[in-house]
């Protein structure tokens, strides 16, 4: 009897609660990944110069010097946009992952029972054969 | 079916406390330690049979292979239903400590509720939470209640009937506390035995508390995917679009870091209203600088460390969301300074580059020292500092110790313009326990010993009350990571309230532990004690005893000193001789009895003589003698005489029990017991006695004369415990003392194997001599020396008196008057 009620406790929590715990936790898995690779920020700041690394531009009029800080600063700014766009490739790729991890994983988990049972009867079936 | 059994089954949980009945957390874990040692085992066998099996026609390694196979298959099986069902038992924990879960109503009880509620018996909830191993159990042995007495309890609870059950409509979810509220308030055993365990309700709901928390921890320890630890993992981009701080990289570290950061595991105070304020004024468009202040110690950063957690978790202001707190390292950058341009160059490229970083919160750990080493080189700090403490962009957090914040920067108008200060207040006794039990869980794992709940509130108390420097939260730890090695070491498995109080009382020598049967004796008899060492002033001996038996017995007011007495009297008549008496009796050791002559502390400067002072960098002589001994007996001679300054310091200390020295550090006087000697009113206690009159009927009459003449304030007078008149002595009492004297002088020779004869002549010599109205007994001191006892020293060094023999002394009678003693050795 009371193996029964221990059985159908368990199943109506994997099949109600449980399920949406999962939910939750692909959430945070999900915002992980966001704050993680700093997505936001990535965009926010997609032409802004790598670590800050620029020149400030002299007072006063000297075209070479304010040629060559030009360069530097076009080239710390390719670098960091080259460089969130990689990042920006890979977090999206893992986000992607992550998207289509749930499906997969819900999947599994509603057949967990039935994948439980069917593990023993064949290991019993190969021990026995 | 019982009330109980009713109430269990109407929850959801309830399948999962009977699956927990016979198939508990323990067994589980088991289960998994052996499945996961018969995996390991599988290739190993495999490698065995492929090694051994090929001999004969009968293939081993073809049979072995599919049969582990299905047998491992079997063991991920169970495997998997092992994880599903912690998953399960971890999803009805109700975190009411940590995080907080919804509220499920249709749960009626919480899940550790449960535990206990499943080991009720006949309703008897008592019985449920004694037999509940997990959490009753632990509950009980918190409160440092003995298996015997446990069993008793359970004995007693037999074949009651008919016993109350909570009203479950009041309560809309049923927590262990609720179960154990209603024990306490319905079950009178167990609040009898509590009570006679010295504890009330409110050390009963902390200590319910404590062990919930407990649970509660260790559950969500294992959630690695709550959003609050994933957030801790730090992210890969997030400094991309900041600037490098390579200089200040040099002097500072990213206290996101730090450990106490990171780990849930340690504890300290969550200083919520002080986070608050530095989180409000640091959202602030401009001027967003805070200065904490606080004593020296751990408390500024534990607000620091608290603000960091909060950036990790993004649970701080947005403001403050992804900035990075760099503790600037005052002293590594001092050192580093060799001259004033160098100074001021490296702090100007430090700030450059906190500003020019753009997310840089800079936290400079000791502001007053920069100060102190600014000025060294004749520079004004807050003049290099302004444009960054201006500006809209920086935000900088300034640590400093109170006492230099009070003399260096309060002072500074321009510095203080720019900075919003932020005081730090001390725990209160409730909040340091919290801590101290918490931190207690983990030092527990550690040395495998158990606290209970008194000792950790003990801990918290001697920390506040015995160790007065610094901090009460940084002093209860230290007192508990000094206690666990003691206690393992003394073979303790449960750290009891006594343990705690015999570690504390060896620690600072002051008797605070269980009275032995040895110092009972002593407590009982200490007048007899007393008055064989003075003669008369029984008044003085029986209000001394009854102050120190009242501390022992731990019913004094434990926020003044152990006692204050004011003996007025004229000189020599034991005033002196009582205080030193009462250190050899009761405190053990005349070394205990430490004295201060108040007519050497008559000028303006008495005060910071015994206080100390900061300015001129001198220690106190009151504050130190206080330091090194914090248990005994200090007489203040000549009390009247001293400074006026002085006097009200002794106001203070014989009121609240302690003082701040020069440098504005507390100095405790809780364990002391005062002594100040008058000759105030000497003259009018002559002129009653000469009257043939009592001076006790006479008693208001002095004292309202001596605070007439203005040498003492009634307001001090009335302060000390008891004042005390000492009678000039009679004749009887100064042949009393004449003999006390001579039994010393004896008790010197006994000790080279003289004898001294004592006579009654030899007394009457002395008293007669030796008497002197205004000085009292003392010139029969002087008397003993000049005659006796030079007598004695030149036999000796003539060699007329050896060991062995004995002296005795005739008295000459002369005819005007002068007697004189004449030695006669046999």
């Amino acid at each position: 009897m009371k193996i029964i009620l221990i059985i159908l406790g368990y199943l109506k929590w994997h099949y109600s609660q449980a399920i949406l715990a999962l939910w939750n936790i692909w959430g945070n898995f999900l915002f992980f990944i966001f704050e993680f690779f700093s997505i936001k920020l990535l965009f926010q700041n997609f032409f802004n110069p790598w670590k800050r690394m620029t020149d400030y531009y002299p007072k006063s009029f000297d075209l070479k010097k304010y040629f060559t800080i030009f360069i530097v600063n076009t080239i710390t700014r390719i670098v960091g946009i080259i460089m969130r766009t990689a990042l920006i490739i890979i977090s999206l790729t893992c986000y992607f992952l992550l998207l289509i991890a749930y499906p997969l994983a819900l999947v599994i988990w509603l057949l967990l029972p039935v994948i439980i049972v069917s593990l023993i009867l064949t290991g019993i079936f190969l021990i026995f054969k | 079916m019982t009330n109980t059994e009713s109430f269990l089954k109407k929850s959801n949980i309830y399948p999962a406390l009977v699956l927990e009945g016979f198939f508990s957390s323990k067994k589980r874990m088991r289960v998994v330690k052996v499945i996961k040692y018969l995996i390991y085992a599988v290739p190993i066998i495999i490698i065995l049979s492929v090694i051994f099996g090929g001999y004969g026609s009968f293939d081993l390694t073809n049979f072995l292979i599919i049969r582990l196979i299905g047998f491992v298959m079997i063991l991920i099986a169970i495997y998997i239903s092992m994880e599903m069902f912690e998953a399960y038992f971890a999803s009805k924990y109700y975190f009411e400590f940590i995080a907080k879960n919804k509220y499920k109503k249709e749960d009626t009880y919480t899940f550790s509720a449960g535990r206990i509620l499943r080991r009720v018996e006949n309703d008897n909830l008592l019985v449920g939470l004694l037999k509940s191993q997990s959490i009753g159990q632990d509950i009980i042995n918190r409160l440092g209640i003995s298996r015997e007495e446990q069993d008793n309890l359970i004995i007693k609870q037999t074949g009651l009937k008919n016993l109350p059950f909570f009203d479950i409509t009041e309560i809309p979810l049923v927590k262990v506390s609720d179960i154990v509220n209603f024990i306490y308030n319905n079950y009178p055993d167990f609040k009898d035995l509590l009570t006679k365990h010295g504890l009330g309700h409110k050390d009963l709901k902390a200590t319910v508390s404590w062990v919930v928390y407990s649970i509660e921890a260790k559950e969500y320890d294992r959630m690695w995917w709550t959003k609050d630890k994933l957030s801790r993992i730090p992210g890969v981009a997030s400094d991309w679009s900041f600037g490098r701080t390579y200089f200040l990289n040099k002097f500072s570290r990213n206290i996101l870091n730090d450990k106490e950061v990171n780990s849930e595991a340690i504890s300290f105070s969550g200083r919520g209203r002080e986070l608050e304020q530095v989180q409000s004024i640091m959202t602030r468009s401009s001027g967003a600088n805070v200065i904490l202040v606080g004593l020296p110690g751990q408390e500024k950063m534990e607000v620091i460390w608290n603000l960091c957690r909060r950036i990790k978790d993004k649970t701080s202001t947005p403001t403050l969301l992804g900035k990075k707190p760099l503790l600037f390292l005052t002293s590594s950058f001092t050192s580093s300074i060799d001259n004033k341009n160098d100074f001021e160059n490296k702090l100007i490229t430090i700030f450059n580059e906190a500003l020019g970083a753009g997310d840089v919160i800079l936290v400079i750990d000791n502001l007053p020292k920069l100060i102190i080493q600014a000025k060294q080189f004749e520079l004004k700090l807050y003049e290099i500092l302004e444009p960054y403490l201006a500006s809209s962009q920086d935000q900088i957090i300034a640590l400093a110790d109170t006492d230099y914040f009070h003399t260096l920067i309060e002072t500074d108008q321009a510095m203080m313009s720019r900075f919003e200060t932020v005081m730090i207040k001390p725990l209160l006794l409730d909040e340091i326990t919290s801590i101290i039990s918490r931190e207690a869980l983990r030092v527990e794992k550690g040395y495998e010993i158990l606290y209970t709940y008194p000792a950790i509130l003990e801990i918290a108390k001697s920390a506040e009350y015995y160790f007065p420097d610094g901090i009460s939260s940084d002093k209860a730890q230290d007192l508990l990571m000094e206690i666990s090695p003691w206690a393992v070491k003394n073979g303790l498995d449960v750290v009891q309230k006594e343990d705690v109080l015999d570690y504390v009382g060896g620690k600072t020598n002051i008797p605070i532990a269980s009275i032995s049967t040895e110092e009972k004796d002593k407590l009982l008899n200490l007048e007899n004690l007393l008055m064989k060492k003075i003669i008369a002033q029984k008044e003085a001996i029986f209000a001394i005893s009854n102050a120190i038996r009242r501390n022992r017995a731990g019913i004094r007011n434990e926020k003044r000193p152990l006692g204050s007495f004011l003996f007025f009297g004229p000189t020599g008549v034991g005033k002196t001789e009582t205080a030193k008496a009462l250190a050899e009796v009761f405190f053990g050791d005349e070394k205990l009895l430490m004295r201060l002559d108040m007519s050497e502390y008559q000028n303006k400067e008495a005060l910071n003589r015994l206080i100390g002072s900061q300015e001129t960098n001198t220690q106190g002589i009151l504050s130190n003698m206080l330091r090194e001994h914090p248990y005994g007996v200090i007489l203040l001679d000549e009390f009247e005489k001293t400074d006026k300054d002085v006097l009200n310091l002794f106001l203070q200390i014989i009121d609240e029990g302690y003082f701040s020295d020069g440098y504005g550090k507390k100095v405790m006087a809780r364990n002391i017991l005062f002594i100040a000697t008058s000759n105030a009113g000497a003259e009018k206690i002559f002129e009653i006695v000469s009257a043939g009159k009592n001076i006790k009927d006479y008693e208001t009459e002095i004292i309202a004369d001596i605070v007439k003449s203005g040498v003492l304030k009634p307001e001090l007078i009335n302060r000390f415990d008891d004042t005390i008149l000492f009678q000039p002595l009679t004749k009887e009492n100064l042949a009393e003392i004449a003999n006390l004297m001579l039994q010393k002088v004896a008790k010197k020779l006994g000790e080279k194997g003289m004898i001294l004869s004592i006579n009654k002549e030899l007394i009457d010599f002395i008293v007669q001599g030796g008497y002197n109205l205004s000085f009292g007994a003392r010139p029969m001191n002087r008397l003993i020396q000049d005659t006796i006892e030079k007598h004695i020293a030149d036999l000796i060094i003539r060699g007329s008196l050896s060991a062995g023999q004995t002296i005795s002394f005739e008295v000459i009678s002369s005819t005007d008057g002068k007697n004189s003693l004449e030695p006669v050795v046999i």
